[in-house]
């Protein structure tokens, strides 16, 4: 699906598309889409995070139906079992991850495709423990902030103005890696996020 | 062709990662940490010219570390857990190194002390900068009390007719014991190279009896050491001896615990149920573990300790005696097990007074 969602948007990019927003009025975005984030925190993450949920997005911009100054809001989550040696018990890992994005979106020509560049405030929150038994001494939460970029392609064609059918595929990365408290540095918490949803285009 | 590309780095980065799995951390440290001078009673009695040969025991300390940890994706966790064993080994006397506190009084070479004139004298011996516990030595002029001790308890509560009175007595001494029920009067009792004696008094009558151990100097009898030993005896199953049974409340490192005795008729015997909280060294206290056995004909207490904890198997044995009918006191001791984990251990004493 993610697969076919990539080339989708890949082969629609050279298609001459047909005008959805008028240029030079005055546009304000709003929208929400549902996707799969792929984080790229290394293979470890897959291993420990069995269970992730599909993560939230929300939009806003304004602009002339071209250019837009956007920003976006998302909310990742995932549980699993923590990793734990010489000791016979069950771990648990609880993870959410809040990306707030600032930037702007390029519509050619007030076509429905679209480039997204994004600078990114992340925030990401894990609390691992044992389920069974419960050992006090081995639970603890660990946050980190970091900054990073993100760069999305995507088509928003109308369906019924001004409602637009979003697809997207985003990347982004982040600058630098942050350390925890015990002096190991931290993954990037950036990667791919594959997304479908609604944005509402209103113009005068 | 992007998205394969990505995907493979993060499939590599994955792989490279799972690879920087933090090593298990396992060590063993063996040490000498205790010195023992035996025989070890609290004072050695001498005589002026004597002799006496000493030697040594070694307290090992064997420490075993284990290292636990808890991994996520930005956090860690490690936990150390210390558990301690400890054991015990003979120490030729020659391979210490030994001083008197006064060679007037006494001299020591080998292990073996020489006894010069009356006073008193710290002996002590050291074995890779490990010192042991001095050893008092009393030497006493030959015409002099000599000196006796008795081991405690000083009062029990027994439920047979018989009891063995343990002490140590300076050499060459007379030892004498009297009981009057049991008719020993004045009964000689004989003694080890070391002084220690354990003598055997059968044929007691119920009730209270007094016990008393006297150590004459052998050139002058007049010239003597008595010590008492105070026994409360009734018979098992006895309508005195019952009066042990009922709630008791212990007490063990400044924690309460709960027991209770009852006389059970159809196995003729007293049973001890309870409970206790112990604490372990690395999972700190644990409560509520099963206390269960019988009070023997003896006057001692045998029982054991279980509880199944969060995948730990605890076990143990919890001994003790009684003073009187309202009052006990004695110590235990229990292992916690799992999978995974050093053995942990917890011991002390307790003592326990029966609820009015």
């Amino acid at each position: 699906m993610k697969k076919l969602c990539t080339i989708l948007l890949l082969c629609l990019s050279p298609i001459p598309l047909y005008s959805t927003n008028e240029v030079g009025t005055f546009t304000i975005l709003a929208g929400g889409s549902i996707g799969e984030f792929m984080i790229d925190a290394g293979g470890n993450f897959n291993d420990i995070y069995t269970n992730r949920q599909l993560a939230y997005t929300g939009v806003f911009g304004l602009g002339d139906g071209e250019s837009f100054l956007i920003g976006k809001y998302r909310i990742f989550k995932a549980t699993g079992q923590s990793k734990l040696q010489n000791i016979d018990a069950k771990g648990k890992a609880d993870w959410k991850q809040t990306i707030l994005g600032a930037g702007f979106r390029y519509h050619p020509r007030g076509s429905s495709l679209y480039l997204d560049v994004l600078y990114l405030f992340n925030h990401a929150e894990e609390t691992i423990g044992t389920e069974n038994p419960p050992v006090d001494f081995l639970a603890a939460t660990q946050k980190v902030d970091d900054n990073g970029f993100a760069i999305a392609l995507g088509i928003a064609p109308k369906i019924v103005n001004p409602i637009a059918l979003n697809l997207e595929v985003e990347y982004s990365f982040m600058l630098r890696k942050s350390v925890n408290d015990g002096g190991r540095k931290v993954p990037n918490l950036g990667g791919l996020y594959y997304s479908a949803g609604l944005s509402f285009y209103f113009n005068n | 062709m992007k998205t394969n590309f990505i995907t493979a780095i993060v499939c590599l980065s994955c792989w490279i990662m799972s690879c920087t799995t933090p090593p298990v951390e396992e060590k063993k440290v063996y040490a000498l940490a205790k010195l023992e001078i035996l025989p070890h009673p609290d004072t050695l009695y001498m005589s002026v010219n004597e002799t006496q040969a000493l030697n040594l025991r070694g307290i090992s300390v064997n420490t075993s570390q284990q290292t636990t940890t808890n991994s996520g994706i930005i956090t860690d966790i490690t936990y150390t857990v210390t558990a301690t064993d400890t054991t015990t080994q003979a120490i030729p006397a020659g391979d210490a190194s030994w001083s008197s506190s006064n060679n007037t009084v006494a001299t020591v070479s080998q292990g073996i002390v020489t006894a010069h004139s009356a006073g008193t004298a710290n002996i002590s011996a050291a074995v890779s900068n490990v010192g042991s516990i001095p050893l008092h030595l009393n030497v006493k002029a030959v015409n002099t009390a000599p000196g006796l001790t008795l081991d405690p308890p000083q009062t029990s509560l027994i439920f047979e007719n018989s009891i063995n009175v343990t002490g140590n007595v300076q050499q060459q001494a007379k030892l004498l014991i009297t009981e009057a029920s049991s008719g020993h009067n004045n009964t000689t009792v004989s003694y080890d190279a070391n002084g220690n004696f354990s003598e055997r008094i059968t044929g007691l009558v119920t009730g209270y009896r007094t016990i008393n151990a006297t150590a004459q100097n052998p050139n002058q009898a007049d010239l003597s050491t008595t010590r008492y030993k105070y026994v409360y005896y009734y018979q098992y199953l006895s309508p005195e001896a019952d009066s042990i049974c009922g709630d008791w409340i212990g007490t063990t490192l400044g924690r309460d615990f709960n027991f209770n005795i009852s006389r059970s008729v159809i196995f003729s015997r007293y049973d001890i149920n309870g409970h206790i909280d112990i604490q372990f060294e690395g999972i700190g206290v644990v409560r509520d573990i099963t206390l269960t056995g019988i009070v023997n004909s003896s006057g001692t207490i045998a029982a054991s300790l279980s509880k199944s904890y969060e995948g730990f198997s605890i076990s143990g044995t919890f001994s003790g005696y009684f003073k009187t009918t309202g009052k006990g006191q004695g110590s235990y001791g229990a292992s916690a097990k799992k999978t995974g984990w050093p053995a942990l251990s917890g011991t002390a004493d307790w003592t326990a007074v029966k609820k009015p």
